[in-house]
């Protein structure tokens, strides 16, 4: 190919998360929860990727590992071409200026005792981003309209919010600095139904405004579709399918996207896909099986699945999935 | 006294006038306002609504257990056919007598199995303690029931199951040792409160088929309580929608869903986004303005006044509407809702 070869904003190469299990009488370590194992996506400019995937399948895991808010066991993370892994305190200091996270639970990270204007203010502090104390005010007065919460929530504390007005205060603090990427780890699970709604648009909004890159986590795949240009789908710590999020969504390639699709409920009957009920349960981390992660629950496994892991290639145009049976 | 509302036809349960309220440090709160509704045999009614909307307060009331909580005033008849034939109000039980209601005619299920499993004792002995409660039965014939139970649940290894203790199983299978424990003594109603929310959706899958199995074998009636109007959709053969404490729609599932009255139920559906369908990109979702009302300050008139798109100040805000039928077996709470059914209304 020829052209101009972009550096995509966000590229993960290979990333492994095992955390340690320590135990016994004399303290040893015992084994290894494995967490995230072998994963790698790119996240362009201005793209949203959204990571799918159920409980303890490493969502979480992965989006600190790229913001280094944990630290990876192996493998590689770039920002702008940078190697993040290598950073020093004071160029982690400014990555962290470009790179924010907005939390899953707006009730507890919030501080409860400081009030609206200090913990959107808080950033501007740390980074040194204003002049002086007018200038700072009248900032964070900026970043609340921006979410839509007029000047005079300035002085409220978290607890006389609604859970709705406290992601956006989150989503604020988050926008305070000018961030390029944001990690959103289920930024709208614990709203309620009527009130996800604003939120899931208050993203849309930003992303096109300030032109965000977002790694969007959640375990709600109808939002996922709506809110991202590609998804993930990650199961016991790999990657099992990427595509466009339209295309993926109508035409999943992997047996487990594929169940996991089926199994959203709808309410309108006309939409309602055939539903593939997985046997048993999600295997332990900390012994994974062999081969193919999800061949114990996979209904189209053959005794091959359980001899190699199988590599994300591509499968049809611009989609990939890891799976031998494709 | 008006005569029973189950006297000949197939209720199973008819709940009138229903209204809980709790005293609180902050004042009273009117959890359940004048609530009305029939289960028939053998039904599955989902009931739904946003938190804090009193659907819990309202199943815990059908169990006679509303008041357990905290101190609450419940007023209203609930009727409940017994499974000898006769029937008795739940709300003028005396406690023995509830207890022997409890389990044996209704059951329940919650969201976190933790709080009704006991973290001390192994799963057989919770289930045996279950069926000898309420019926007379040797332990060995209660162990072999119990261990069939397990097996209907689709439990791998029931035997394993049955000597291990809560903590040791995943969310998955504690919500079924939870299923087996509220099926030992053949309800005729299961009452599930939010019971796979707090699960994967391809274990709420698991789960879902097995209600829905069990159902098929015993003939029970279900109320399945959720947020999630999907899962409503799909589980239920009616649903009726909660606002602020009280109904304010109810209907076949399929009317409900297709041709919702209430201007809560359209926009709520209207702001879900839905997998799959057309979009252009940077589509926005319908969002429903303003907030969940509290439940110390309930909006007067129609509670919804504040966030409806089709309020009219000095009727919406001051006139509660009642529950008017809009169709066969449709009933809706709403003072526009012809005009808004017409598209009349602006
Ligand atoms: N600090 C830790 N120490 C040990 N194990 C951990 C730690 N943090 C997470 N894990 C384990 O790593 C796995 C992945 O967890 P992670 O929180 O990344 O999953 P997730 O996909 O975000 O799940 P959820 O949807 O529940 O938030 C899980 O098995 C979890 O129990
Ligand atoms: N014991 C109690 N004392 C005081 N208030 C209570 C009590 N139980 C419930 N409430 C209040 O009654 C209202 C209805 O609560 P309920 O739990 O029935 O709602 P819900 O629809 O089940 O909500 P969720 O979806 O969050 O479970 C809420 O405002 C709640 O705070
Ligand atoms: S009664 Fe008025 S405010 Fe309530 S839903 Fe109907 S139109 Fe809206
Ligand atoms: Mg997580
Ligand atoms: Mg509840």
């Amino acid at each position: 190919m020829t052209g101009q070869v972009t550096v995509p904003l966000l590229d993960v190469r290979s990333l492994r998360k095992w955390y340690d299990i320590r135990g016994g009488v004399i303290p040893h370590l015992k084994g290894h929860v494995q967490a995230v194992t072998d994963v790698s996506f790119e996240i362009a400019r201005n793209e949203v990727l959204g990571l799918a995937g159920e409980s303890g399948s490493g969502k979480t895991t992965i989006g600190r590992c790229v913001l280094r808010l944990i630290e990876p066991t192996a493998g590689e993370v770039k920002f702008d071409g940078e190697d993040v892994l290598g950073f020093a305190p004071e160029r982690l200091r400014r990555f962290r200026r470009d790179a924010q996270i907005i939390f899953q639970d707006p009730f507890s990270s919030l501080d409860p005792r400081m009030t609206v204007g200090e913990i959107v203010a808080e950033p501007l502090e740390v980074q040194k981003l204003c002049a002086n104390a007018p200038e700072r005010r009248d900032r964070v007065v900026e970043l609340l309209d921006t979410v839509s919460l007029s000047a005079e929530y300035l002085d409220r504390y978290p607890r006389a919010l609604s859970g709705g007005q406290r992601q956006r205060v989150g989503i604020a603090r988050a926008l305070a600095v000018n961030p390029k990427f944001i990690v959103a780890d289920e930024p709208v699970s614990s709203l309620d139904v009527s009130i996800q709604a604003q939120v899931v648009n208050l993203l849309v909004d930003l992303r096109a405004k300030f032109g965000l890159a977002i790694l969007f986590i959640s375990h709600d795949i109808a939002v996922m579709e709506h809110l991202s240009d590609r998804i993930a789908v990650i199961y016991l710590g790999r990657i099992m399918e990427v595509g466009p999020a339209e295309a993926l969504c109508r035409d999943p390639k992997h047996p487990y996207t594929e169940a996991l699709l089926s199994a959203v409920p709808d309410p309108d009957p006309a939409y309602r896909r055939q539903r593939i009920v997985l046997d048993g349960d999600v295997p332990n981390p900390v012994n994974p099986p062999s081969g193919c992660v999800f061949r114990t629950r996979c209904p189209r496994a053959i005794a091959d699945c359980a001899h190699m892991v199988p590599p994300l290639r591509e499968v049809a145009s611009g989609r990939q999935a890891a799976c031998i049976r494709l | 006294m008006s005569s029973s509302p189950i006297a000949g036809n197939d209720s199973l349960v008819a709940v009138r006038d229903l209204a809980v309220r709790f005293a609180t440090p902050a004042g009273p709160v009117l959890a359940v306002d004048g609530v009305s509704f029939d289960i028939m045999r053998g039904e599955t009614l989902a009931l739904v609504g946003e938190s804090g909307s009193g659907k819990s307060t309202a199943a815990l009331a059908l169990m006679g257990m509303a008041g357990l909580s905290g101190k609450a005033a419940i007023e209203g008849r609930i009727a409940l056919r017994l499974k000898k034939g006769n029937e008795c109000d739940v709300n003028r039980l005396s406690a023995r007598d509830l207890r022997q209601v409890r389990g044996n005619e209704i059951a329940m299920i919650f969201q976190e199995p933790m709080s009704s499993l006991n973290p001390v004792y192994t799963v057989a002995s919770q289930i045996v303690e279950a069926i000898t409660e309420h019926t007379k039965t040797t332990s060995a014939a209660a162990h072999a029931r119990a261990l069939e139970l397990l097996h209907m649940m689709g439990i791998p290894n029931p035997a394993k199951c049955m000597i291990s203790y809560p903590h040791q199983l995943s969310g998955g299978m504690r919500q079924r040792v939870m299923i087996a424990v509220a099926l030992s003594c053949e309800p005729s109603l299961l009452v599930a409160d939010e019971p796979t929310t707090a699960l994967d959706v391809t274990i709420q899958a698991q789960i879902i088929a097995l209600l829905k199995r069990v159902q098929t074998r015993t003939g029970m009636a279900i109320l399945f309580i959720t947020h999630n109007l999907g899962l409503a959709a799909e589980i239920a053969d009616r649903a009726m929608v909660m606002y602020a404490g009280r109904m304010v729609e109810q209907g076949a599932v399929a009317e409900v869903f297709r041709n919702p009255r209430m201007p809560y139920t359209q926009v709520l559906l209207r702001s879900l986004p839905r997998l799959g369908r057309p979009r252009e990109p940077g589509q926005k979702l319908e969002a429903i303005p303003g907030n969940v009302p509290s439940a110390l300050k309930r909006p007067s008139g129609c509670a919804f006044h504040p966030r409806c798109t089709f309020m009219v100040q000095g009727q919406c805000d001051e006139h509660a509407p009642v529950i008017e039928s809009c169709g066969p077996g449709h009933a809706v709470a709403c003072l526009r809702w012809r005009e808004i059914a017409a598209g009349r209304a602006a």
